[in-house]
């Protein structure tokens, strides 16, 4: 049934499956209530046993090309997820075109940045996607301006601005006020002693053998970093670890509660 | 236009929008809004072209149309289940879509937790059985089994004392407990230092590489001809 | 001598000031002391080029970053991509965080590759992006059957007619995996490809500076034998490589930046102590 169509039968295969898409949607609003909640239970529970069973199922095969009967559904399944996310970005676009299309329209106060914003937008769609279908150079020209001159740009530069209120931070908050805050501020001040070169001179008169090394600033960053950083991490890791795994149990069974989960449907 | 032409008004468009964005520095501007709604809109281009160009093209459009599945016409009712969050009558069906995505995300975490957290589990366990190989590898000058051993430990005893300050499941009373939260506590102060040392660092770089483009790319190559 | 209250805007023009110098004039340092997670880094690709079981495999060099994070990864990409060149290491870039990391990679390696005489499709490929959504299962997918997995590379051929993929068919044929990335995403080659095949898969990271901290556990426990940390990260692999390039540059304004931290950091606390010391006289 589903093989590969061409010509003229892959249309007429199309408007079939889009015959049957209208239905089997008209047939779901049909749902009645108490049954909703089941259907969304089954569908998660579902989804979830698919990667559990495959984990979880003994592999069989020769060595490094083991698998088992789910292990060839793997990539599909996936491919069908990652096109199903894809679409669900429309959400985002309806949300923050809405949102300055009206101020456009109104004629709000800072109406003239929303129509930038949409603007560049739509610069943006028509120059990268147009690069993929049109040859002609305006396009390249277009894509190289919106994507290489400004884009990146702004980008490095809203990343990079922070640097600035760091410095103002380190001056204005940073403050010695209790034994945590001066821990802190002294394990700052090994660290970004140690990673530096100009930090590092200070103490590059001391042998980089033997057991005077360990007083070496690098070295000593070197060891809160591996040794005090390492299983603080950690400790946290395996924190969200469980508490992420026990969560996911929680979403897999359809347990959890809230607002979200047990709203009237 | 030519390829150098190209080049140097990509050059002008970098320098205006990295010292218009830089100009909220000195106070909230005209010219700061314009080029942060600039980017906004911008980026959210990109996320919409790219959404295209590298997976719904290739993984959908490409196997429908040219491939000839024509199933793949069923994720355009599946997907239109996202956008039934608008009705008030049927946004229960969003919840359908997005359940397949909460259990898909929560079937794959057994697997994510195995590879991920067990060699962590071995090596904090090993850690208290004297794991000495590292007496032998760089960076660790000068230590004898003994300071090796002795790292080891305090190894151990930092991640069981911050995991304890972690521990909410029971009131933290008596002597020993509090001790060992607070020594967590003190150990978790070090390693956010360190994140702060980091996070100055990383930051720094960033600033480098945006001055460097004005410096070098700008004035030094494109207006003093230098290389 | 009363420590004034200075202005934000001082500040800034000040670091301004601190980081532009070095990169306008010549400022003598110092050259920077190789850490372990570096000096591992090295010896990591050093021994896998060398060892008669892994020196033919696939390096997978994994592009995870956009233009935000340039200044570190970009660096970082350039130095490990000479190393692997010069070991004359087959590799193939890949990119699954954002698309932009397909393209800064894949212009990278082009301009490296031309540089070396490396010849696209015969000793080296650019597998291209893949989207995030689907990249559990894609690696899963991949630890058995590389060329069906992946499918096509950048241009739209398919893996399977390109000479260089002829003999790199599942996770066993990839020797090393090196991540450069402005997130955590070195994780998923752990979870899910790293230990899938019959022998563990040495794996290097190339986090931003910020990112490190977090990746520091997973030197102590195996998952990764060696790590560049950041731009300064970049700069000790250029000073190993004797190949000096944009983050040696960009040393000396790292230096004298931190120093500025640390000096406003001193200033503050100095300033608070005054004032509570006045605050003290004029209680008594």
């Amino acid at each position: 049934m589903f093989q590969a169509q061409h010509g003229a039968a892959l249309y007429t295969h199309l408007a079939g499956a889009a015959v049957v898409s209208v239905i089997l949607f008209f047939a779901l609003t049909l749902v009645p209530t108490k049954l909703r909640r089941p259907l969304i239970m089954g569908v998660t529970f579902a989804a979830g046993l698919f990667y559990a069973l495959e984990f979880f199922w003994p592999v069989s095969g020769p060595e490094g090309d083991q698998k088992n009967f789910l292990t060839a559904y793997i990539k599909p399944f996936s491919d069908i997820t990652t096109v199903l996310q894809s679409f669900a970005l429309g959400l985002g676009v309806y949300s923050l075109v809405s949102i300055h299309m009206r101020k456009i329209a109104r004629s709000q106060s800072g109406w003239a940045y929303s129509l930038v914003l949409v603007v560049c937008m739509v610069v943006m769609v028509i120059a990268h996607i147009g690069k993929e279908y049109i040859k002609a150079p305006w396009v390249h020209q277009l894509n190289e301006f919106a994507y290489s001159g400004l884009m990146k740009s702004l980008d490095a530069t809203m990343f990079s601005i922070i640097a600035f209120y760091i410095v103002s931070a380190a001056y204005r908050a940073f403050r010695i006020r209790s034994t945590e805050a001066t821990i802190l501020l002294v394990s700052a001040a090994i660290i970004m002693l140690g990673q530096v070169a100009i930090g590092q001179a200070i103490t590059n008169g001391i042998p980089n053998e033997g057991l005077t090394a360990n007083l070496r600033v690098e070295n000593l960053a070197n060891w809160i970093l591996k040794k005090v950083n390492s299983p603080a991490i950690m400790a946290i890791d395996f924190g969200l670890g469980v508490g992420g795994l026990a969560t996911a149990l929680r979403l897999w069974l359809s347990l959890e509660r809230g607002s979200y989960f047990e709203e009237e449907l | 236009m030519k390829e150098e032409t190209v080049k140097l008004i990509v050059i002008l468009l970098g320098v205006a929008s990295t010292l218009g964005i830089y100009s909220i520095l000195y106070k909230e501007n005209k010219v700061f809004r314009f080029f942060e709604h600039m980017y906004l809109g911008l980026a959210a281009g990109y996320s919409i072209s790219a959404a295209w160009n590298d997976i719904l093209r290739p993984q959908w459009w490409t196997l429908m149309m040219i491939e000839g599945r024509w199933w793949m016409l069923f994720a355009i009712p599946a997907a239109m289940m996202f956008y039934m969050i608008y009705s008030k009558q049927n946004s229960w069906m969003s919840r359908l879509i997005f359940g397949l995505f909460l259990g898909a995300t929560a079937g794959q975490t057994f697997q994510s937790f195995a590879a991920d957290y067990f060699p962590k589990f071995r090596t904090a366990a090993s850690k208290a059985v004297m794991d000495l190989p590292e007496v032998s590898q760089p960076g660790a000058y000068g230590l004898t089994p003994f300071s090796a051993a002795l790292n080891n430990v305090l190894f151990m005893v930092i991640l069981a004392s911050v995991m304890t300050y972690f521990f909410f499941s029971f009131e933290q009373k008596g002597k020993v407990i509090p001790t060992v939260s607070k020594f967590g506590r003190y150990t978790l102060m070090v390693a956010f230092g360190a994140l702060f040392g980091s996070t100055i660092m990383a930051r720094m770089s960033l600033l480098i590489g945006r001055m460097y483009f004005l410096i070098h790319d700008f004035v030094q190559v494109q207006l003093l001809h230098m290389q | 001598m009363r420590i004034p209250q200075l202005d934000r805007r001082v500040l800034y023009m000040m670091l301004a000031v601190v980081v532009a110098i070095p990169l306008l004039v010549n400022v003598p340092l110092p050259p920077p002391a190789i850490t372990p997670p570096t000096r591992s880094f090295y010896e990591t690709i050093e021994t896998v080029s060398a060892d008669p079981k892994t020196k033919d495999k696939l390096v997978i060099v994994s592009c995870n970053f956009g233009s935000g994070t340039l200044a570190e990864n970009l660096s970082q990409l350039e130095a490990t991509l000479n190393h692997i060149v010069s070991k004359k290491m087959k590799f193939a870039i890949f990119a699954f965080n954002d698309p932009q990391g397909r393209d800064l990679g894949g212009s990278t390696a082009q301009r490296i590759a031309d540089k070396a005489g490396y010849k696209y499709g015969e000793d080296w490929v650019n597998w291209g992006f893949r989207p995030p959504q689907g990249i559990q299962s894609l690696l899963k997918a991949m630890v058995n059957d590389l060329h069906g997995a992946l499918g096509t590379d950048v241009k739209g051929t398919k893996l399977s007619t390109i000479p260089v993929m002829a003999s790199y068919k599942k996770a066993d044929d990839v020797g090393l995996i090196i991540e450069f990335a402005a997130a955590d995403t070195v994780r998923y080659w752990i979870q899910f490809f790293q230990r899938a095949g019959t022998a563990p898969i040495a794996t290097l990271f190339c986090p931003t500076s910020v990112m490190a901290n977090e990746a520091y556990p997973m030197l102590e426990t195996g998952q990764l034998q060696g790590m560049l940390v950041g731009l300064k990260g970049a700069n000790e692999f250029e000073t190993v490589m004797k190949q000096p390039g944009f983050a040696t540059r960009a040393s000396a304004s790292l230096s004298y930046s931190h120093l500025l931290i640390i000096f406003l950091i001193v200033l503050g606390n100095v300033g608070m102590i005054q004032d509570r010391k006045r605050q003290q006289g004029a209680t008594k």
